[in-house]
C-alpha cells in the first residue's frame, strides 16, 4: 500500500503546527476574499505571495491553496444570500440557491453547499491522491478538437440552465458567444469590436459581466417598489436542511462530486463546466424539473458538490505535469519559482515532502473549512435581516472595489455599470443571464480551440467527425446533436400545440 | 379572444417584440464593427468568422422571439422597462455620436463616465416631459443614484482615493432607496468606507489607493 | 509673453518641488507596475527584485498588475504617471522592443517616454521540440522543418508574445513560413507539446526547463552565446550554427519620463545592489535568469538595449505580421 505509507508522509508534513495554522489562515483568507464580492483568489494570492517569502515552500503553497479552495466555500455564500456570483462555476449556485433563500432557506441552502462541497472536496483529493498519473493521461488525450467537441457540448446543455423559453435562452446564447468575442484577435491581433478602448482589448472581464448582469440588475430590480424592504419574502425558517432536504440532496452531491472530479481534470474549461454540466444532469433526472430555478435543493447541492470537487482535481495537471490549468494555478508557480521550485513532470518524485504535504493538507483544509462555515450560516443568515437599503450600497461599494481591483483599471467598474443597465433590461424582458453568463465563458475556450483543430488540419472542418483522429470529438458532437434534439423537440412540439388550441 | 383568427395580426407580447428587436439591433452593430475583419482565411476560419456567425444567428433568433410576441399572447412592458429601454438606447446612441465626434485626449474612462452621465441627466429633464410615464420616474431615480455613484466611483477612486471616494459614493447609492435618511446615510458611509479602507489596503494588501494622489 | 513667465514660473515651481521630493524620496510606498498578469515570469522578476530594492530604498514596494494588449496597458499607465519616483515600471522586451513594430497605436513611445532605470534580468529563449520529432539536434531540425514546412506545427502564446514573435525572428532566418498555432498563454502551448499535437515552440526557459529535465520535451538549441547552469545539455544557437539569433527576454525597470536624476540614481543604485547581492542573484539565476553586472544594469546600459531591440524587432515584425 504505497499510497497509504505516501499519505501518512503527507499528513506527517501537513499536521506540524505551523502548516495547520497557515492552512487555516490560507481557509479563512480564502473565505473572507470569496464571500466579498468581485475581489477574487487571483489578486488576493498575488498580494499575499510576499508574505510567503519567508515560508518554506511547502508552507506557502499549503496556505495558497488554502485561499483558493476557501475562495470557492466562500463565492457560494455570497452567491446565494445576494446573488452574486463571484466566479464562473457560482453562477449556477446562485440561480437556485438565491431562490431559496428568498423564500427563507438560506439557511438550509448554505449549509447544503458546505456539506456537498465537503464531501466532494474529500473525493477529489483522495482521487488526486489514488490516480493523479493515469487521470493525466486521460486530459493529455484531450487535443484542441476535442475540446471544441467538449465547449459545444456544454452550450448545448446550457439551454438547460433557463426555467422560462427555450427560444429566449438560446439566443442569450448566441449573446455570450458574441460578447466573448469581443477583444484582441488571438492569431492576427486584430482589434475586434473594441471601439479603440485600450481597456477591451484583452476582452470583456467575466467578473465585470457578472457582477453587472446579476448584482446590478437585481438590486435595481429589488429597488422597484416603492416599499423599501427587506431580501427575504418570508420568515426564515431553518437553519440546516431537513430530513427531506438531505433526501434530495444526497444522490445529486453524489453524481455532482463524481462530475467535477472528471470534468476538473481537464485543464482550462473542465471546472466551468462541472457546475452546470452537474445542474443540467440533475434537472434531467428530476422528477419535479419545474421546481429548477425556483429553489430546488438539488440545485445548489449537485453544482456546488461538482464545483469543489472539480477544484480539487485542477491540481492533478499542476501536480503531475507543472502546468497550471487556470490563473489560480498559474500564480501559484510563480510562487513556487519564487522559491526556487520550477514545477515540472518530476515534482512527485523531487518534491515529496510537497506534494503529498499539499495532498493532505488539502483534506485538512476541506474539513476546517465545513467547520468554519456550518457555524457561520446563522451569522450570514442574520445578515440577510439588515435593511435593504443599507445593504444594497455595501454591495455596491464592494463591487466597485472588487471590479477595481482585478486589473487594477477603473474602467472595468464603467463597464460593470453599463453591464447593470443591459442587465436590467434583460430581466425586464424576459431574458434570463445564467446561459448568457455560461456561453459567454464557454464561448472563449470554444472559438480558440475551433481555430486551433482548424490551423491544426488545415482547413478540414470534418476534423470533429473523425472517429479515427478525433475519437473523443466526434463522440461529443454526436451526443451534443442528440441533446440539442431533445431539447428543442418538446418546446417545438409545445408550439404546435400552442396554435391548434388557437 | 384567443379564438379569433385575426387577433394574430396586432402585438400581444411588446415584451417579446421590443427584446427581440434588441437582439437584432445588438447583432447589427456586431457586424457592423467586424466589417472589416476578414470573414475566412485558408482554413475556413478567420478573426471575422465567429463574431460574423454568432451575430446572423442571434439576428434569426431576435427575428424568431420578435415573431413569436407577434402571434402569441405574452407579458406585457411594464414601464420601469420602457424606461431602461429609453435609457439604453439613448445612452448608447448619445455615445456612440460623442465617440465618434470627440476621440480626444480625454481619458477613457473620464469619457465613457461623462456620457453616461450626460444620458442620465438628459433623461431627469426628459422623465419632466408631459407623456413620458409617470411611473418610471421612480426606476430612474434608483438608476441615476445607482449607476452615478458607481460611475463617480470610477472616475474618483484613481485621483481621490479610497477614503474620499467612499463617502459620497455610499451617500449617493443610498439615495436609490425611497426615503433619504441623512443622517443614517452618512453615518453608515462614513462607517463603510473606514471599513473597506482598513479591509482592502491593509488586510489584504490590494494596491488602491486609500489618500488622493496630487 | 504671458505663457512664457507662467511656465517658466511652472518649471522653477516644478523644480524646487522636485528637488525637495528627491531630498525625503522615498517617503511613501512605491507602486511598481507589472503589465503582465500575476506569476508569470517577468511578475516573478519583478517580485524577486522589488524585495531587495525595497529593502535598500527602506519603503515598500508594491506590485500592481495591470495586464493587457501585450503588456502595453500597464505601460501606457506608467508613462502617464506623475514623474516622481513613487510610479515606477518592470519593462520588458515586448513592451520596449517589439511592441512599436505590433501596436501602431500604442499610448507610448518606448525611447522617449522613459527614464531608463536598469537592466534586471532576461530569460533566454529555447528552442523545444515535441518528445518524438525525429530530429537529434537543432541542425537537423532546422533541415526537417525545411523539409516539412507545410505541415510542421508551431505554437505561440498568442499573437505578439514572446513565443510568437522570437519565432517569427527563427522563421526568418530559417527562411521558412510554418503553420502557427496560437493558444492563450504558455502553459496550454507547452500541454499540447507534451502530448505530441504541435511540433515545437520558442519560450523563455523558466517555462520549459522543468519538462526538458524531466524528459516530456527536447530542448534543441538556446540562444545565448554560453550554455545555461540550469539545462547544461542544452547546446547553445551558435554551436548550432545559427549564431544570429540571440534572443533574450530582457526585463528592466523605468520610471515615468522627467523624473528627477538624483530620484533614478537612488532607485539605480538600489537596482544594482539587488542584482549584485548573492542571494537575490542566486533566486533570479534558479528561474534559468541571466543577470546583469553593475555596468550591466546601468541607465546607459538599459537606453542602448532598448534602442538596438527596437532596431531589431519593429522592422520585423511590422514586415511579417499583419496588425
Amino acid at each position: 500500500m504505497e499510497l497509504v505509507s505516501n499519505l501518512a508522509h503527507g499528513f506527517a508534513v501537513a499536521v506540524t503546527p505551523m502548516n495547520i495554522l497557515l492552512c487555516l489562515i490560507g481557509a479563512l483568507v480564502g473565505t473572507l476574499i470569496g464571500v466579498l464580492p468581485g475581489i477574487g483568489p487571483i489578486a488576493t494570492i498575488a498580494m499575499l505571495l510576499p508574505i510567503t517569502y519567508k515560508l518554506d515552500p511547502t508552507g506557502a503553497l499549503i496556505m495558497l491553496s488554502g485561499i483558493y479552495y476557501g475562495a470557492q466555500y466562500g463565492g457560494s455564500t455570497t452567491a446565494i444570500l445576494v446573488n452574486l456570483p463571484g466566479e464562473s462555476s457560482s453562477v449556477v449556485t446562485a440561480i437556485d440557491g438565491h431562490q431559496m433563500a428568498k423564500q427563507g432557506r438560506a439557511g438550509a441552502a448554505l449549509a447544503i453547499a458546505a456539506i456537498g462541497s465537503f464531501i466532494a472536496g474529500t473525493f477529489g483529493t483522495i482521487l488526486l491522491a489514488a490516480l493523479g498519473k493515469p487521470l493525466t493521461q486521460v486530459a493529455q488525450a484531450f487535443g484542441p478538437a476535442d475540446y471544441c467537441a467538449l465547449m459545444v457540448l456544454g452550450l448545448v446543455c446550457a439551454v438547460v440552465l433557463a426555467s422560462g423559453s427555450v427560444i429566449k435562452a438560446i439566443a442569450m446564447i448566441f449573446l455570450g458567444l458574441l460578447l466573448s468575442t469581443v477583444g484582441t484577435d488571438l492569431e492576427t491581433g486584430e482589434q475586434r469590436m473594441t471601439l479603440g478602448f485600450l481597456p477591451l482589448a484583452d476582452g470583456i472581464e467575466f467578473v465585470t459581466l457578472a457582477m453587472g448582469m446579476f448584482g446590478f440588475a437585481e438590486i435595481l430590480k429589488n429597488l422597484e417598489q416603492e416599499e423599501s424592504r427587506d431580501l427575504v419574502d418570508q420568515k426564515v425558517t431553518n437553519l440546516m436542511p431537513t430530513k427531506e432536504d438531505m433526501k434530495e440532496a444526497a444522490p445529486a452531491i453524489a453524481r455532482g462530486t463524481l462530475l467535477g472530479s472528471v470534468l476538473g481534470i481537464l485543464p482550462g474549461g473542465g471546472a466551468v463546466l462541472a457546475a452546470f454540466g452537474a445542474y443540467t444532469l440533475e434537472k434531467k433526472l428530476s422528477k419535479t424539473p419545474e421546481k429548477f430555478g425556483k429553489g430546488a435543493i438539488a440545485g445548489v447541492a449537485g453544482p456546488e458538490s461538482a464545483n469543489n470537487a472539480a477544484a480539487q482535481t485542477s491540481f492533478i495537471p499542476l501536480l503531475t505535469l507543472g502546468i497550471p490549468p487556470n490563473a489560480v494555478m498559474a500564480i501559484m508557480v510563480g510562487a513556487m519559482t519564487i522559491h526556487g521550485i520550477v514545477p515540472g513532470p518530476q515534482i512527485m518524485t523531487k518534491q515529496p515532502d510537497l506534494f503529498w504535504g499539499l495532498v493532505a493538507s488539502m483534506w485538512l483544509g476541506n474539513a476546517m473549512l465545513v467547520i468554519i462555515n456550518l457555524p457561520l450560516v446563522g451569522l450570514w443568515v442574520r445578515l440577510l435581516r439588515v435593511p435593504y437599503r443599507m445593504l444594497f450600497p455595501a454591495i455596491l461599494f464592494f463591487c466597485a472595489i472588487g471590479v477595481y481591483s482585478i486589473n487594477n483599471q477603473p474602467f472595468d467598474v464603467v463597464l460593470t455599470a453599463f453591464f447593470g443597465l443591459a442587465g436590467y433590461f434583460l430581466l425586464k424582458f424576459g431574458f434570463e443571464p445564467a446561459p448568457m453568463l455560461v456561453a459567454f465563458v464557454l464561448g472563449k475556450i470554444m472559438e480558440e480551440k475551433l481555430r486551433q483543430a482548424m490551423l491544426l488540419s488545415r482547413g478540414d472542418a470534418w476534423t470533429f467527425l473523425d472517429f479515427s483522429k478525433h475519437p473523443i470529438s466526434a463522440v461529443l458532437m454526436i451526443v451534443s446533436t442528440i441533446l440539442l434534439v431533445m431539447a428543442l423537440l418538446p418546446s417545438i412540439r409545445k408550439k404546435r400545440d400552442e396554435v391548434f388550441v388557437e | 379572444m384567443p379564438n379569433s383568427p385575426f387577433r394574430a395580426q396586432s402585438a400581444r407580447s411588446p415584451q417579446d417584440i421590443i427584446g427581440g428587436l434588441a437582439l437584432v439591433a445588438i447583432a447589427v452593430l456586431a457586424l457592423y464593427l467586424v466589417k472589416d475583419l476578414p470573414a475566412s482565411s485558408r482554413v475556413g476560419f478567420a478573426s471575422g468568422t465567429a463574431p460574423r456567425l454568432f451575430a446572423y444567428a442571434l439576428i434569426a433568433l431576435g427575428a424568431i422571439v420578435t415573431l413569436g410576441g407577434w402571434l402569441k399572447e405574452g407579458p406585457g412592458v411594464d414601464r420601469p422597462a420602457i424606461g431602461t429601454a429609453i435609457l439604453a438606447a439613448f445612452a448608447g446612441a448619445v455615445s456612440l455620436v460623442a465617440f465618434i465626434l470627440i476621440k480626444t485626449s480625454l481619458g477613457t474612462v473620464a469619457m465613457v463616465a461623462i456620457l453616461i452621465a450626460l444620458a442620465l441627466v438628459s433623461l431627469v429633464v426628459l422623465a419632466r416631459i408631459d407623456g413620458f410615464p409617470n411611473d418610471s420616474r421612480f426606476a430612474l431615480r434608483s438608476m441615476i443614484a445607482i449607476l452615478g455613484s458607481v460611475l463617480f466611483f470610477a472616475f474618483a477612486i484613481r485621483i481621490l482615493g479610497l477614503a474620499v471616494t467612499g463617502i459620497p459614493m455610499v451617500m449617493l447609492a443610498t439615495a436609490a432607496a425611497p426615503g433619504y435618511r441623512w443622517k443614517e446615510a452618512i453615518a453608515f458611509a462614513i462607517g463603510i468606507t473606514i471599513f473597506c479602507g482598513l479591509l482592502f489596503p491593509f488586510a489584504l494588501g490590494q494596491p488602491i489607493p486609500l489618500w488622493p494622489t496630487f | 509673453m504671458k505663457t512664457m513667465k507662467k511656465f517658466a514660473l511652472g518649471a522653477v515651481l516644478a523644480l524646487s518641488a522636485n528637488a525637495a521630493l528627491a531630498q525625503g524620496y522615498p517617503a511613501r510606498p512605491i507602486t511598481m507596475i507589472v503589465p503582465f498578469a500575476a506569476g508569470g515570469p517577468t511578475d516573478v522578476i519583478a517580485r524577486i527584485v522589488g524585495e531587495s530594492m525595497s529593502k535598500t530604498l527602506g519603503q515598500p514596494i508594491i506590485i500592481e498588475n495591470v495586464a493587457g494588449a501585450g503588456g502595453t496597458t500597464g505601460i501606457t499607465r506608467a508613462a502617464k504617471a506623475a514623474a516622481d519616483g513613487y510610479t515606477i515600471a518592470m519593462g520588458h522586451m515586448g513592451t520596449h522592443g517589439a511592441a512599436a513594430g505590433l501596436y501602431p497605436n500604442m499610448g507610448y513611445n518606448p525611447q522617449t517616454d522613459f527614464a531608463p532605470i536598469g537592466l534586471a534580468a532576461g530569460t533566454p529563449i529555447v528552442i523545444v521540440t515535441r518528445k518524438d520529432l525525429p530530429v537529434k539536434d537543432f541542425k537537423e531540425f532546422a533541415a526537417y522543418a525545411k523539409a516539412n514546412e507545410k505541415t510542421i506545427n508551431n505554437a505561440n502564446a498568442g499573437n505578439g508574445s514572446v513565443s510568437h514573435i522570437t519565432c517569427v525572428l527563427l522563421h526568418d532566418m530559417l527562411k521558412i513560413d510554418p503553420n502557427a498555432i496560437p493558444y492563450r498563454g504558455t502553459g496550454p502551448a507547452v500541454a499540447d507539446l507534451i502530448s505530441g499535437k504541435v511540433d515545437y515552440i520558442c519560450d523563455q526557459i523558466v517555462s520549459v526547463s522543468a519538462q526538458i529535465s524531466g524528459g516530456t520535451i527536447k530542448g534543441l538549441a538556446i540562444a545565448t552565446p554560453s550554455r545555461s547552469p540550469s539545462l547544461p545539455n542544452v547546446p547553445t544557437t551558435t554551436e548550432s550554427g545559427l549564431p544570429g539569433y540571440q534572443v533574450s527576454a530582457w526585463n528592466a525597470v523605468f520610471a515615468p519620463k522627467g523624473t528627477p536624476a538624483d530620484i533614478t540614481k537612488k532607485l539605480n543604485d538600489a537596482l544594482v545592489t539587488a542584482v549584485t547581492d548573492p542571494a537575490t542573484r542566486k533566486k533570479l539565476e534558479g528561474l534559468g535568469g541571466v543577470v546583469p553586472d553593475a555596468k550591466g544594469a546601468s541607465p546607459e546600459a538599459l537606453a542602448a538595449l532598448v534602442k538596438s531591440e527596437n532596431e531589431r524587432w519593429v522592422p520585423l515584425l511590422k514586415a511579417k505580421v499583419k496588425p
